[in-house]
């Protein structure tokens, strides 16, 4: 990395990113080829794009605990983080230290806040399924009624999404699907028999209902672009979230941040916790950054023309409710008053499983870093269930039993040993990932008295699942049995599962965009209507969650609003 | 389906219930502990974190038992109890490395009410016999020592396969794929994949 790191500047830097996960990396690679002289602010450590990469490539036998945790390392650090699929001893330390990171829920609506802050952020952890938003989407609050209507539809950002895919690297088909568009796209991964034949048998049984195959940032065939940037083929090792030293996923740290350090335009200041933005109220602009240090907690501030808050959410939430002035005195660009409301998160709750029968003679080379889905087949509100408004999309894999579990077989000695090496019969797994409608009580505030080892207020999270959530996931689990069902499989069950909100971390919307300044923080562009040199690019500016993963809409966003601000600095509107 | 690891520990919990036991002795000991281990050192003869050093002699027995020499090493062989001691003191609640306890105290009770001496001396056969009984819920071994034994017997596969000769020699090991494919006859792979161990 050619990135200058800082510490004390008294430059004033063209843009300042707060932030370095995925749309922070975005956003420096973006300003930095404009030209612009831009400082990405981090509140953690540095990480080094392969040579950090600790628990990478390690087998079970070079772990000390097979890659298991601690006990007494997740009791102490990782109670909440632990509740996270990703976390294992091999990628524990790219996750926060809870003790650190204290926050407040109502006793009777937890919250899991899950936590990635050093450089990457939740980009070196992400599960890479990309997928763009539709019309429907973007459309789907004014259709019903719920929510505030987009300012933004697809023809916004179809291009965008071009370019970000082109230099992301996703892997996909193109499915032709009205609902989740076509994509640039390299190479899809490959299905397995199981999932071929469930493929077959869905869509000839139910005319809405599509498979497919996953679509994720992992690179099946690199562009030279993206070996320039030293990314190679992805190996196909499923170990992502430990990071990946052939760059084969896309990660700020393995892309845009390398793209970005390349033009000699970046600055990075590590370790620097952001307190709050400082407010100019005679130019009412914002002028800078105030920062905590994160190891000896002294005070710096940094200054800039424009500040790009990409800070995730709820990160980017606290810190526009700490930013409190004369002027905005219940956080910054918070005249509406919406700042902070609207949370949202995808609802996972429900899952199922069947036994494949036969395959025997098949199986797979390879650890596929992606499965199947069937997309979401409530899309528009003439597709709406009886009972639930909007939809989730159903997720998937086939795989054959191993190994594990041989332990419950009875038996001892020379013929017991015989078998535990052999696969076993095939399984089939699906979950749903539902939409999350906005609420306004689904909300976040400064907590009154407590405060974090920075001295900034704790965040207090309130946020539950909604009646027509569990009515939809109680429809999905009908549902996946149903679909498990009629491909022929044995022994489905399907079950409700009851799990809070966070842990899809698709936490999105509570500094949402908007055309009216009385009812939105930001406008189309991601700018603060209230304050011209603010944006906020990460996924607190949603309008609604849709079913889809975020991210690429995360980067998308983020590629057009720093367009959008380099041309108004051109023209020194801002 | 067989279940994950992390199943197999919530069906652990499930099993123990609430079962109010007394600290085993250690459990606070300072996280740094936890590399004490060494993977592939024998144990024999020394006490463990959790066991006695009896208790760990008869554990090591029993991974015999399940896991026998033959073209490859025993479970014995490659220190699987010892594995096991360490993974129970540092991945598992007090509750259940007390049933753990218990479990290998009953089997040495029942080879001695049987044979009239410790489990150690009883000999390959009458070995046998007993974990035989034991995982029928036979011959005075209950319903619940059967499950708790099932989940040790979990434990002694995990083990021993997630050593590198287990994880090399009998499985099917493939640090670099180099891509994916989703169909290739079973028997240009004839064994399971050791796959990611989560």
């Amino acid at each position: 990395m050619t990135a200058e790191t800082v510490r004390e500047s008294a430059e004033e830097y063209d843009a300042i990113i707060i932030g370095s996960g995925m749309t922070g990396g975005w956003a420096a690679k973006e300003f930095c080829e404009k030209g612009f002289r831009t400082l990405m602010i981090e509140r953690g450590r540095l990480v080094e794009h392969r040579e950090d990469y600790i628990g990478e490539g390690k087998p079970p036998w070079e772990m000390p605990h097979r890659n298991k945790v601690a006990k007494e390392i997740v009791d102490r650090d990782y109670p909440v983080q632990q509740k996270c699929y990703a976390l294992s001893d091999s990628s524990k330390h790219f996750f926060g230290n809870d003790r650190d990171l204290p926050y407040s829920t109502p006793d009777d609506a937890p919250f899991a806040w899950i936590r990635a802050n050093q450089l990457g952020g939740k980009s070196v952890l992400w599960a890479r399924q990309s997928y763009r938003l539709s019309d429907y989407d973007f459309g789907a609050n004014a259709a019903d009624g719920h929510g505030l209507d987009w300012p933004i539809r697809y023809k916004d950002l179809e291009r965008w999404y071009d370019y970000v895919e082109t230099f992301a690297g996703i892997s996909g088909n193109r499915d032709g699907l009205e609902q989740l568009p076509d994509m640039q796209c390299q190479p899809p991964f490959d299905m397995s028999a199981p999932e071929l034949a469930f493929k077959q048998a869905i869509e000839k049984q139910y005319s809405d209902r599509n498979v497919i195959i996953g679509r994720t940032a992992n690179l099946t065939k690199p562009t030279e672009l993206q070996m320039s940037l030293g990314r190679v083929l992805c190996q196909a090792r499923d170990q992502c979230m430990n990071g990946c030293s052939f760059g084969a996923y896309f990660s700020t740290l393995s892309a845009t941040l390398p793209a970005a350090a390349r033009t000699g335009n970046l600055h990075i200041a590590p370790n620097s916790v952001v307190h709050s933005l400082v407010y100019d109220e005679q130019r009412q602009r914002v002028r800078g950054v105030r920062v905590i240090d994160n190891e000896d907690l002294s005070e710096r501030e940094y200054t800039g023309r424009v500040v790009f808050l990409c800070a995730s959410t709820l990160g980017s939430t606290q810190i526009l409710l700490n930013s409190m002035s004369k002027a905005f005195p219940k956080g910054l660009a918070n005249r509406s008053g919406v700042l902070g409301h609207f949370l949202m998160d995808h609802n996972y709750n429900s899952a199922a499983h069947a036994k494949v029968p036969g395959y025997l003679d098949t199986y797979y080379k390879g650890r596929r870093p992606t499965g199947i889905l069937v997309p979401n087949f409530h899309y528009k509100p003439e597709r709406y269930a009886k009972d639930f408004v909007r939809g989730y999309q159903v997720g998937g894999t086939a795989y054959r039993g191993g190994w594990q579990g041989k332990g419950w077989r009875d038996g001892f000695g020379e013929s017991f040993k015989a078998g535990i090496n052999q696969a076993g019969d095939w399984g089939f797994s699906t979950y749903s990932m539902g939409e999350m409608l906005p609420d306004y009580d689904n909300q976040v505030s400064l907590h009154p008295t407590l405060k974090d080892k920075w001295g900034i207020p704790q965040l207090h999270i309130e946020c539950r699942w909604s009646d027509n959530e569990k009515r939809m996931m109680e429809a999905s689990v009908v549902e996946q049995k149903a679909m498990l069902e009629a491909a022929g499989f044995e022994d489905v069950t399907a079950r409700l599962r009851n799990e809070e909100p966070g842990l899809a971390i698709h936490e999105v919307g509570s500094a949402r965009m908007g055309r009216d300044p009385k009812e939105s923080v930001f406008n189309g562009w991601n700018q603060a209507h209230d304050v011209p040199n603010l944006f906020c690019t990460d996924g607190s500016t949603f309008c609604s969650t849709a079913t889809q993963n975020p991210s690429l809409t995360f980067m998308a966003l983020t590629a057009r609003a720093v367009d959008y601000a380099a041309r108004e600095m051109k023209e020194k509107r801002i | 389906m067989p279940p994950t690891r992390r199943q197999l520990l919530k069906g652990l919990s499930a099993v123990l219930g609430t079962a109010a036991f007394a600290q085993v002795a250690g459990c606070g000991r300072d996280v740094d502990v936890a590399l004490d281990y060494t993977p592939g050192a024998d144990t024999e003869g020394r006490s463990g974190q959790l066991f006695s050093a009896d208790a760990l002699r008869l554990l090591r027995d029993v991974c015999a038992q399940i896991l026998p020499t033959t073209d490859t090493p025993g479970a014995h062989e490659l220190d699987v109890h010892g594995f096991i001691d360490n993974q129970l003191f540092h991945c598992y609640d007090a509750e259940a490395q007390a049933l753990a306890v218990q479990l290998l105290d009953a089997i040495d009770a029942g080879a001695r009410s049987r044979q009239g001496a410790p489990f150690a001396e009883a000999g390959h056969d009458a070995q046998l016999a007993l974990l035989t009984d034991l995982e029928r819920a036979a011959g005075g071994f209950s319903e619940e020592q059967r499950q708790h034994f099932k989940l040790l017997k979990n434990l002694v596969v995990f083990g021993y396969l997630t050593t590198e000769i287990g994880g090399t020699q009998l499985l099917a090991w493939d640090p670099f794929p180099g891509g994916f494919a989703g169909s290739v006859p079973y028997a240009s792979i004839g064994r399971a994949w050791l796959g990611n161990v989560t």
